[in-house]
């Protein structure tokens, strides 16, 4: 040990002590490469990259969608991010962790988030990779599906998502409650899957396409998600939720969107009648669809939703149950200090309820009587 | 889903108070309840009604063991009257139970003690207030329910500690009370069971938002405008309860926010009946300040069942500050 620190000492100085010509030109070399790499990163990092429109992730099985258009400069949306970092401020975390959750606040936010369901279930893959790769053969199986339906979330990070992919270790940890997570790949694409030891966690997958982290409650959900990119043969049903999601990416606003033709919406409902041994929508079977939208405006929110009926023959069911879901949440909300105020109708064939929330963003980051006593 | 939760929680709070729920004529055990109570149940019939002795002999029963259990399989009491107060620091459940005891019955000492011991080392002293012998025990964190008791010639009163004992000897009681005469002025005819809140002083309201704290749900938007609210139930047998839930209000102003409080509470027992396949009816009229919900519920064996095994007194039970999870 001692022979090779003394080699080294001596490879960098001179006998007496001067910089040696050729480790100066090794130093010299090392501090450019790492130069090289910087610059390397950064413009890797800004380097354009391809925008993937949320409709083209949406999995054949997908029977409802609900979407967030994050417009920084709304004025309804900057008065609730000024909230969130009013309270990094005032939070007790040391000064690194409230300067990088600042940084994320106003420079990695998603520019919108899509949350899909979809009827769960297995995938097969095989040999015939479109992307080559090391593909598997055999069927990828959902598990058991404790909430009725599988989840997948697209966020639109931009060019933050090249950094994310660099961190994919640590966010896997995250996302998927503290469980390891693992590469795996099918069909060619690189999906990281959690491993051994996942606690509670309502996601067990995510990969990167383009601009977007992609995150699924299972595997299978996410390649069928993939898939659908790849084009090929859409259903009647797939294409014309693809193009109501990328209408409602044009809005400014938050918008849902459920389609029961095939029961999605009701097995989703039945599952959790059964769970909670509560029947808080027994009228879902008569609902064919669900448009929903919500604008964050300074000072609250407002918003609505229509419940389309098949017939008229329930109509007066849906409206009884409608106004029972707005009573749990007006009385949700009021713990919180919210007054939501609704308005439920009968329109045709189907039940119209419209809702404001004033002061939404103040209650939104305000403390809790708790977490205040805490700090005293 | 949390919100599920509190609705099952709700439903079963309402079938609690079913249990423990008087001949308003004629009640021995209210007499013993101080009028500082925020809410009280009466139940009577024990002994000779169909449905409240089936209910009784299940709760005693159940797998669940309980020092009170225990006590109560040794003599059935005729009448029971329990009663909830406003919360103190070292007792965050603050509560009374009368019971009046058949004649001749003789209550083992040694069980009666088992109901108020923390652990069973923990010593029992007693004290005598205007005659009547008190026993009781300290601990460092209060008792988890009660924490003292008398044994009367008729009746047998247990209370969280000896202060609320002594004020259940003094008086007065909720029999006074000008709002708990005006609850047995709407139930004459009052069958099985009679729950009494008393909103007096925002009382009631202030004992909801503690629970609510814990549930994280407000359950009544109206229990600043309510004046009293009050329950009469009949157990007609196993399976069938029924009986009107009346809230009346300060002012006739606020009626329609006291409505509503009563239709969700009406739609909350139905859903959760529906998913428990239990037939549920139910209709809310108003006039002027008063808004009264009649019920009819028939299949309620499991649940009653499902209920004695949790533990009645855990819908109540707020939790401690101390306590970390």
């Amino acid at each position: 040990m001692k022979n090779v620190l003394d080699a080294i000492k001596h490879g960098i100085r001179g006998p007496s002590g001067e910089w040696r010509f050729r480790t100066r030109w090794v130093l010299f070399g090392g501090a450019a490469l790492l130069g090289a790499f910087i610059v390397g990163l950064v413009v890797w990092i800004f380097l354009p990259i391809e925008e993937i429109s949320p409709p083209r992730l949406l999995p054949s099985t997908a029977f409802c969608f609900f979407s967030l258009t994050i417009d920084q400069e709304s004025p309804g949306m900057s008065e609730i991010l000024a909230g969130a970092k009013k309270r990094v401020e005032s939070s007790d975390s040391w000064f690194g962790k409230k300067a990088a959750a600042k940084l994320v606040i106003s420079s990695a936010l998603p520019r919108s988030i899509v949350v899909i369901l979809a009827a769960d279930g297995s995938v097969p893959v095989d040999e015939s990779s479109p992307k080559g790769g090391a593909p598997e053969k055999g069927v990828i199986a959902a598990g058991e599906s404790q909430e009725g339906a599988a989840i997948v979330l697209i966020a639109g990070m931009g060019k933050t998502v090249r950094l994310m992919k660099l961190s994919a270790r640590p966010l896997g940890r995250a996302l998927f409650g503290g469980a390891r997570a693992v590469k795996r790949r099918v069909d060619g694409r690189r999906f990281w899957v959690a491993g051994q030891g996942r606690e509670e966690s309502r996601f067990s997958a995510f990969t990167f396409v383009g601009n977007s982290l992609v995150i699924g409650s299972s595997l299978p959900v996410l390649v069928d998600s993939c898939r659908s990119l790849a084009g090929g043969a859409r259903a009647d049903t797939q294409r014309r939720l693809a193009a109501l999601l990328f209408q409602a990416l044009q809005q400014k606003d938050a918008r849902l969107y459920a389609d029961n033709g095939k029961g999605g919406l009701s097995d989703l409902f039945h599952t959790a009648e059964e769970k909670y041994a509560f029947a808080a929508f027994p009228s879902i079977d008569a609902v064919s669809t669900i448009e929903g939208s919500v604008r964050v405006l300074p000072g609250g929110m407002s918003g609505g939703a229509v419940f389309y009926c098949r017939g008229t023959e329930k109509l007066e069911d849906v409206k009884s149950d409608v106004k029972f879901i707005y009573g749990a949440l007006r009385r949700k909300l009021r713990a919180s200090d919210l007054d939501m105020k609704g308005e439920i109708a009968v329109e045709g064939k189907s039940v119209r309820f419209d809702f404001t929330i004033p002061g939404f963003a103040q209650a939104l980051f305000a403390r809790t009587p708790s977490e205040q006593g805490e700090r005293k | 889903m949390r919100v599920l939760s509190v609705i099952s929680l709700v439903v079963l709070v309402f079938a609690a108070a079913a249990l423990f729920g008087a001949e308003p004529t004629v009640s021995a055990t209210s007499k013993y309840v101080p009028d500082s109570c925020i809410t009280v149940v009466t139940i009577s019939g024990i002994q000779t009604d169909q449905g409240v002795s089936w209910m009784i002999d299940s709760w005693i029963k159940s797998p669940r063991e309980s020092p009170l259990r225990d006590l109560l399989k040794t003599f059935i009491p005729q009448e029971m009257s329990v009663a909830f107060f406003p919360a103190k620091q070292d007792a965050p459940m603050y509560l009374l139970a009368a019971m009046s005891l058949p004649k001749g019955a003789k209550p083992d000492k040694e069980k009666i003690e088992n109901v108020i011991r923390l652990k069973p080392e923990s010593a029992v002293q007693t004290l005598t207030h205007k005659g009547t012998t008190i026993g009781y025990t300290t601990g460092q964190k209060g008792p988890e329910d009660f924490g003292a008791y008398a044994l009367l010639a008729d009746t047998l009163i247990f209370a969280t500690d000896a202060d609320l004992l002594k004020a259940a000897l003094d008086g007065p009681s909720v029999d006074k009370a000008p709002n708990y005469q005006k609850t047995r002025a709407q139930f004459p005819k009052a069958k099985d069971g009679l729950l009494f809140a008393d909103n007096s002083g925002k009382k009631f309201a202030a004992f909801l938002g503690t629970l609510e704290k814990k549930w994280k749900m407000t359950l009544l938007l109206s229990s600043q405008y309510l004046e009293w609210m009050a329950a009469s139930f009949d157990v007609v047998n196993s399976t069938r309860v029924s009986g009107s839930f009346v809230m009346v209000g300060t002012d006739a102003s606020r009626i329609e926010e006291i409505r509503d409080d009563a239709e969700f509470l009406g739609e909350a027992f139905r859903r959760k009946f529906i998913a428990e396949k239990i037939g549920y009816t139910s209709k809310v009229e108003v006039k002027d300040k008063t808004v009264v919900l009649t019920f009819d519920i028939q299949g309620l064996e499991p649940l009653w069942k499902r209920l004695f095994e949790q533990g009645v007194l855990e819908l109540f039970r707020p939790e401690r500050p101390d306590s970390k999870g």
